[in-house]
């Protein structure tokens, strides 16, 4: 008999936010071929411990801290042993459609931007302004000073802005 | 002093970020595929409640059956002293024989011993030669010729059910027949441009062989289905992972070829 239940919070909680936690363990530095058994890794415990969240707590402050775990049990786990056959056929690799190349190139170009930052500053912008979390709930998730979320966030975004204009001088040139 | 909040991002800015949530993010069938092998993995392991529950029900009954011996050797010591008394009280000399004493003892109460019953092995010597001859081996088997203690419960002893037998564990040949069998489906999606099929095959070989012998293939078909996804990043990132860890890997040559070639 199945032990565990259907609980319809579970699952709303997982589909909701199976993306949020698929990103940042990427940004966590977990290899993409890990990525999904990483992901189930940080549900696994969610569902373990979805009795310890606080309604008045931030969902995604919580799941970032047991992300934050699970990326560097990954870390440490990454000695895989090595096995090899040829018996396959030789790679065909296509190209990218037409209609990705520009979404692909815009993706380049913020994660250029992001691998330029250092780390502390990284993981707020990105908390910030891709995850759209407040800067309260970076404070809680990520550990530190408000006030430093805060200049860590201004510093970022300035860089960023900076990188964008360049990118847009750079394309009028292009197309001039 | 509190730091000021930090200007908002310009449309432009926003638009970079939106794309590259997107870009970054899993696929609806990742999601899918996931939950699906998540309620998979839950239901295999037994919930932390579950194992309260179970921990409860052995403790209880490890303190139920503490009790129960307790008081059945409480009762057998009564029950032994009143045995003797009776004995002792009615007929000094039955235990003459038993114990070995005679009739000299003057019926002392003497506590009870268990009696041994002759030897299997000295009851067969007299039997016949090729008995004795065969018994005479060390089998030691006076332990079993004990007479049970008076007061024991003896029951007779029941076939022990036989052990669940445990589902026939696969065979490593069967586990390259069944890889093998999942790597060249994904291939074949591959070769078809089916590639969310192929990706989806990869991830149930990583699922069932996450160490598997065809690891090594699995990523590089990963690698080559991510790219022609349009996926070129992650495509990148797994061939540098891969060639960084598996230098020496036969397949290093195919995976540098991934997303390079246009």
């Amino acid at each position: 008999m199945p032990v565990v239940d259907t609980d319809p919070e579970f699952a709303n909680l997982y589909h909701r936010h199976h993306g949020f936690v698929w990103r940042m363990l990427r940004r966590l530095g977990v290899p993409q071929a890990s990525l999904d058994d990483a992901a189930q890794e940080v549900f696994v415990v969610v569902h373990r411990r979805r009795g310890d969240l606080h309604a008045d707590a931030s969902v995604r402050s919580w799941l970032f801290g047991i992300a934050r775990r699970v990326a560097a049990d990954v870390h440490r786990g990454q000695h895989r042993r090595q096995r090899k056959h040829d018996a396959l056929p030789l790679p065909v690799c296509d190209p990218p459609p037409d209609d990705a190349l520009a979404r692909i190139e815009a993706a380049e170009f913020v994660g250029a931007f992001l691998e330029r930052l250092d780390e502390g500053h990284r993981m707020v912008f990105v908390l910030a302004d891709i995850e759209g979390l407040t800067a309260p709930e970076i404070s809680a998730a990520v550990e530190i000073k408000l006030n430093t979320v805060y200049s860590r966030l201004r510093k970022a975004r300035l860089e960023f802005e900076r990188a964008v204009a360049r990118r847009t001088a750079r394309s009028k040139v292009a197309h001039a | 002093m509190p730091e000021r909040l930090p200007p908002e991002p310009s449309p432009a800015a926003r638009a970079l970020l939106r794309a590259f949530q997107e870009h970054e993010s899993p696929s609806p069938a990742a999601r899918t595929h996931g939950w699906d092998a998540l309620q998979a993995r839950l239901h295999a392991e037994p919930s932390p409640a579950a194992n309260g529950r179970r921990y409860v029900l052995v403790k209880s009954t490890a303190v139920a059956v503490a009790i129960a011996a307790v008081v059945l050797l409480a009762l057998k010591g009564v029950g032994a002293g009143v045995t003797a008394l009776a004995d002792q009280a009615r007929q000094p000399a039955m235990e003459a024989p038993y114990q070995g004493g005679s009739a000299s003892d003057g019926g002392q109460a003497v506590p009870r011993a268990p009696r041994v019953l002759p030897s299997r092995t000295s009851a067969a010597a007299t039997a016949s030669e090729h008995e004795a001859a065969v018994l005479e081996a060390p089998v030691l088997e006076a332990p079993e010729l004990e007479e049970p203690m008076p007061t024991a419960v003896t029951r007779p002893s029941r076939p022990r059910p036989a052990a669940p037998s445990a589902a026939p564990a696969s065979s490593p040949a069967d586990d390259l027949q069944a890889e093998l069998a999942l790597i060249k489906r994904a291939n074949e999606a591959k070769q078809a441009g089916r590639h969310a099929d192929g990706l989806a095959v990869l991830r149930e070989h990583a699922e069932r062989f996450a160490r598997g012998t065809l690891a090594d293939e699995r990523m590089v078909l990963r690698a080559e289905l991510e790219c022609a996804s349009g996926r070129a990043r992650e495509a990148r990132e797994l061939a540098e992972r891969f060639l960084r860890e598996r230098a020496g890997s036969a397949l290093a040559g195919r995976m540098r070829g991934v997303c390079r070639s246009e």
